[in-house]
């Protein structure tokens, strides 16, 4: 399952196991045994439904929380014994906080700074999340994609090697998702190894250079997004309409067709690559089939998702 | 210590800059003040001394308690609740020392209720004041000491307002109304005297009056500061013994 060879590792996670006690005497099992590297400088996503134990290992990593069984070590440092070490280190957005009232941002990360015992580069933090002109306002002032930004700058303090982000991106917009992914990338282009957890396929897909997908406290698989959607043999799906019933035996001999579903009025074909759509095409105008509403799917790792767990991805 | 002093200074600024919280510390016990010496309540039981005189040490008393048990209890639950202290968890920032910026902060909040109500006491009612400043402060100290620690421990097992306000009422009642602060306890009744001599405001009311009302006398106030002091070490020994700064 590990795809590290260990020498850049900043973050190893081996055998990890969180118990919780319940009621007359049961336990939860929120951790089952995972294990994973992250590499420095990459970007390493954890991708599972809400209770899947991402935000359980996270908190672990970050020493909020300890393990019942396993080891963690963090730059080196042992999540257990060295945890002041690791938490000078790191940086950290929770899924939720919120932050003192009454005091402005900048106010705020200078205060963040002290706690590392460090003085805050207000003009450098707040120009990086673009939010230099509110360094006055009160965070209850800003709107839900700008506060999450500022968090991300109060997690940036103290300057971290490694960054965690739990969901930075739920409840908010499109536009502001997107503008906090392009901010994610600029900080990891400038060094930072950023580990964060979401539930958005998309987002693992565009940000992450690797990414585990979680479900019920495991770990299902772990490889770079591209490589896990390649895996999946029905890599690319065309579908289209006909005017007449559509004979499935038309593009059976086709190379790199490996599926064909068709329930008139609509055909699916399952290829391999989209190297493979212009023969599709040839086939649909020699034969003078009528045809409307072409549509192309590439794999995603909703898909994966899908294939490894047998359900789709938040049932 | 430079991570607990920014905690404190943020506390202080978030204190003066919100209303709400100056309006319930500050305005409020002054306003019960003014409000009981205009009537002419109580005053039959207090043996000569005018009433405004005899009710300003037991109104600071009140608020100290208050500030502790009320105040700095909710704070927490708020601190806890919005994720705060959480946030705080991640850092290299120790747990006492978060504890320390925080409450070291509503001492300075107690050592201004003193004086605005003191002003009060002094400026519009002519109560009285001997002017004994230095036991005024350490018995106020001690006395904020245990109920700032109430309010901690408080917390340490509610995680809501809903959870936090039984307990309050429950603690905070029988010390306002048997305390020795709007009337003496002598006036009690005997099984509820008994309960009175137990409790830290009969002590703390006493020893500020003792300190307002006359000339220093150590005598009169040694036995004040010992009890309040049994009672620091005792709530001190409990919250070191119970109190865990959780995430939530």
């Amino acid at each position: 399952m590990e795809i590290s060879n260990g020498v850049n590792d900043v973050i190893s996670v081996k055998n990890l196991i969180k118990t919780y006690p319940l009621a007359k005497g049961k336990t939860l099992n929120a951790l089952n045994g995972i294990s994973f590297n992250v590499e420095k400088d990459e970007i390493f996503g954890i991708l599972g439904p809400n209770g899947a134990g991402k935000t359980t290992t996270l908190e672990i990593i970050e020493g909020l929380k300890h393990q019942t069984a396993g080891q963690v070590t963090v730059l080196g440092f042992d999540n257990i014994r060295q945890t002041n070490e690791i938490k000078k280190r790191i940086g950290v957005q929770l899924q939720s906080s919120d932050y003192f009232p009454h005091l402005n941002l900048g106010e705020l990360l200078d205060l963040f700074a002290s706690l590392y015992r460090q003085t805050a580069n207000r003009t450098y933090l707040l120009g990086l999340v673009d939010l230099k002109e509110k360094e006055h306002e009160v965070v209850k002032n800003l709107s839900g994609g700008q506060k999450q930004r500022f968090t991300i700058a109060t997690s940036l303090v103290n300057m971290p090697a490694i960054l965690f982000l739990d969901e930075p991106t739920t409840g908010l917009d499109p536009h502001a998702r997107r503008e906090m992914w392009k901010l994610i990338k600029n900080i990891n282009s400038r060094g930072t190894t950023i580990v964060m957890t979401t539930h958005y396929m998309e987002e693992a897909e565009f940000l992450c250079n690797k990414v585990a997908i979680m479900d019920s406290g495991k770990i299902l698989k772990i490889a770079e997004p591209k490589k896990l959607i390649e895996d999946l043999s029905h890599t690319t799906q065309i579908a289209f309409f006909t005017s007449e019933p559509c004979d499935e035996n038309l593009f059976k001999n086709l190379p790199g067709v490996i599926k064909i579903f068709s329930r008139y009025p609509k055909t699916i074909l399952e290829i391999k690559s989209l190297d493979h759509i212009s023969a599709v095409l040839n086939i649909l105008k020699t034969g003078n089939i009528n045809f409307s509403g072409f549509t192309l799917k590439t794999a995603s790792l909703e898909d994966v998702y899908l294939n490894l767990t047998g359900r789709e991805f938040g049932e | 210590m430079q991570s607990a002093y920014q905690l404190f200074l943020a506390n202080l600024k978030i204190f003066y800059r919100n209303s709400q919280g100056f309006y319930w510390t500050i305005l409020m016990p002054s306003i019960i003040y003014i409000a009981l010496s205009v009537l002419p309540i109580g005053a039959f039981l207090t043996k000569g001394i005018d009433y405004p005189s005899f009710l300003l040490p037991g109104i600071v008393a009140m608020s100290i308690m208050q500030t502790g048990i009320y105040g700095l209890a909710y704070w927490m639950v708020d601190l806890k609740s919005q994720g705060i202290i959480k946030r705080f968890l991640v850092t290299p920032i120790r747990s006492v020392d978060i504890i320390l910026g925080i409450v070291s902060s509503r001492i300075i909040v107690v050592l201004v209720e003193v004086l605005s109500l003191t002003l009060v006491g002094v400026i519009f009612f002519n109560a009285r004041f001997a002017g004994n400043f230095f036991s005024i402060f350490i018995i106020s100290i001690l006395g904020a000491g245990i109920f700032l620690l109430a309010g901690l421990l408080i917390s340490n097992y509610a995680k809501t307002y809903d959870t936090a306000a039984p307990v309050t009422s429950a603690i905070g009642l029988p010390l306002t109304f048997l305390g020795n602060i709007f009337f003496p306890i002598d006036s009690l009744p005997h099984i509820l005297k008994i309960v009175a001599k137990i409790l830290p405001t009969t002590y703390l009311a006493d020893g500020l009056r003792q300190s307002y009302l006359y000339a220093f006398d150590f005598q009169k106030i040694s036995k004040d500061i010992l009890i309040l002091a049994v009672w620091l070490v005792f709530m001190s020994g409990l919250t070191v013994w119970l109190f865990k700064l959780k995430e939530d």
